[in-house]
């Protein structure tokens, strides 16, 4: 397993895909911070939200990435050296599932340091409780994390390097907008607030006694928060308000189950897979 | 012409791809439809998801051109004698036609579950045909970007993350530009040359049509619809000469 690990690390900073996605990744980080620093100069006094919310960002860079890199591995027969050379399906699974990790968090890192940098230089600060950042970036770290296992899966098991791009790609923009979707779904409120003008001409803000005929509650509400949380995308679309939601300490258990289950999915299905 | 026309139709109708994708944009819409819950009027059913065709028909143009040079297609037909300008168009010709069938058939579905479920008839018939062509007519541009990509880069994975990534980016650019559109003739110009901003209009269009249906203007639609055809050939222009200068090694 260390041999693979090494081999796939030498390859990965020979990579001219990971050297690319790497630049795109801290141009992200820089126009991300510069965009927001021309819209307003008191960004920089909320770092901390500033870098959190840009983990849909690295997500894709990671996904084009990854079907890259992987994808590579089958069209120049390195797989297929691995395996006559004896190494078990089960540690190049592994050994790929690591250095896909250690690629998208030096993605995440390369972003981070960027917007830290410049933040810094503008006299910044984290704006935020040193315990609710750490709680953003177990959520941020923990979805990148399933994100990896997911896009392994889909790298190791499609062999064409061009349908697990377009695959991993229209998983990501599929996620992301049926996040977006169920975070407006869920976020409609359970009572509908209205003006009123009263008798002596000022307009009030009141709240209807009725309950919001729109508002979702019940098994619907489980089901879309549960399909919220478990999609890769989930958890760092609520990252993107720069916070996390109520009962968003749970968030990271999700990722944790969905890289596990990834995972035990991807192994067998590679061990069963035929090569050709 | 023809003769490539031809072959590259029967070919269409066997590309995975193809059917994938004009999958991929009647299912997405309807889960979307199934999450929201909402029955809306046939004109926001039929074009408030008008980017889910339109990116799924940048996917299967990039995938089919991209098939042409990864098979070796390509070759043999320059080998034959048939020249490089043809065989560019004929590409073009045929991710058109692909893109409107599946434009074709999403709205299709739409309009099928639209009615099945009762929702209001709330558009005129010289409407309907005018955004239908606006909206084909942004897909004929970005078909064209789509071509210029796929037949430039060699490589079909690292031509489908491009083109990804531009569409996305595109789309992305077109919130941008809007704002800037307004004081500036450059950012303007960018803006309606942009494929997705058509597409974006309409949208806009859309939302303010299911809050009041008396507000709408023909002559915001029309304009869009030189842009896109003026990229349209622009980007086919460019690309049919680039192409014919490319090494193909």
């Amino acid at each position: 397993m260390s041999r693979l690990l090494r081999a796939n690390i030498a390859r990965l900073w020979k990579s001219r895909a990971f050297w690319i996605c790497f630049a795109a990744a801290a141009a992200d980080g820089l126009t991300r911070f510069f965009s927001a620093y021309c819209g307003s100069r008191e960004c920089v006094e909320r770092l901390g939200g500033m870098l959190v919310s840009g983990g849909t960002n690295v997500m894709f860079i990671a996904s084009i990435f990854t079907a890259l890199y992987l994808g590579t591995e089958y069209s120049n027969g390195t797989l297929r050296n691995k395996l006559i050379l004896g190494h078990k399906r089960t540690s190049v699974y592994f050994a790929n599932l690591v250095t896909v990790l250690a690629g998208t968090f030096i993605y995440a890192a390369a972003e981070w340091l960027i917007t830290l940098a410049a933040g810094m230089i503008t006299g910044g600060s984290l704006g935020m409780e040193t315990e609710e950042f750490l709680m953003c970036a177990a959520v941020y770290v923990c979805s990148l994390a399933a994100l990896c296992a997911v896009n392994t899966l889909i790298g190791i098991i499609i062999a064409s390097k061009s349908c697990a791009v377009v695959t991993t790609l229209a998983l990501i923009f599929g996620t992301i907008i049926i996040s977006v979707t169920l975070m407006q779904l869920l976020s409609i409120p359970k009572v509908a607030e209205h003006l009123e003008t009263a008798e002596t001409g000022t307009v009030r803000l009141a709240i209807s006694s009725e309950v919001n005929p729109l508002y979702i509650d019940g098994t619907r509400r489980q089901v879309y928060t549960f399909l919220n949380n478990v999609l890769p995308c989930g958890p760092m679309c609520w990252l993107e308000n720069g916070a996390l939601p109520e009962g968003g300490e749970t968030l990271p258990m999700y990722s944790i189950g969905v890289f596990a289950v990834s995972t035990a999915v991807g192994v067998p299905v590679f061990r069963r897979k035929d090569l050709k | 012409m023809s003769r490539l026309l031809r072959a590259n139709f029967s070919r269409l109708w066997k590309t995975t791809a193809f059917w994938g994708c004009m999958f991929f944009s009647v299912a997405v819409p309807m889960f979307m439809e199934i999450l929201d819950g909402i029955i809306h009027g046939i004109f926001v059913e039929m074009y408030n998801t008008t980017p889910i065709p339109l990116f799924f028909s940048a996917v299967f143009a990039v995938m089919y051109i991209g098939t042409d040079n990864s098979e070796g297609t390509l070759c043999n037909r320059l080998i034959i004698g048939i020249s490089r300008v043809k065989i560019y168009l004929a590409n073009f010709v045929t991710v058109s036609c692909g893109m409107l069938l599946i434009f074709a058939v999403s709205w299709a579905s739409r309009l099928t579950y639209t009615i099945v479920r009762g929702g209001r008839i709330d558009i005129k018939a010289e409407n309907l045909a005018l955004y239908t062509v606006v909206c084909l007519a942004a897909g004929a541009a970005m078909m064209a970007v789509c071509t210029l990509l796929a037949t430039l880069i060699t490589s079909r994975s690292v031509a489908t993350a491009v083109t990804i990534s531009l569409t996305i980016g595109m789309f992305a650019a077109t919130l941008n530009l809007f704002n800037f559109a307004q004081s500036s003739f450059a950012a303007e110009l960018a803006y309606n040359m942009l494929p997705t901003s058509q597409v974006s209009e309409i949208q806009t269009n859309v939302a303010f049509m299911d809050s009041s249906p008396e507000v709408f203007t023909l002559a915001r639609t029309i304009e869009p619809l030189w842009y896109s055809l003026g990229a349209c050939v622009s980007f086919t222009a460019v690309g049919a000469l680039l192409f014919r200068k490319k090494n193909l090694k």
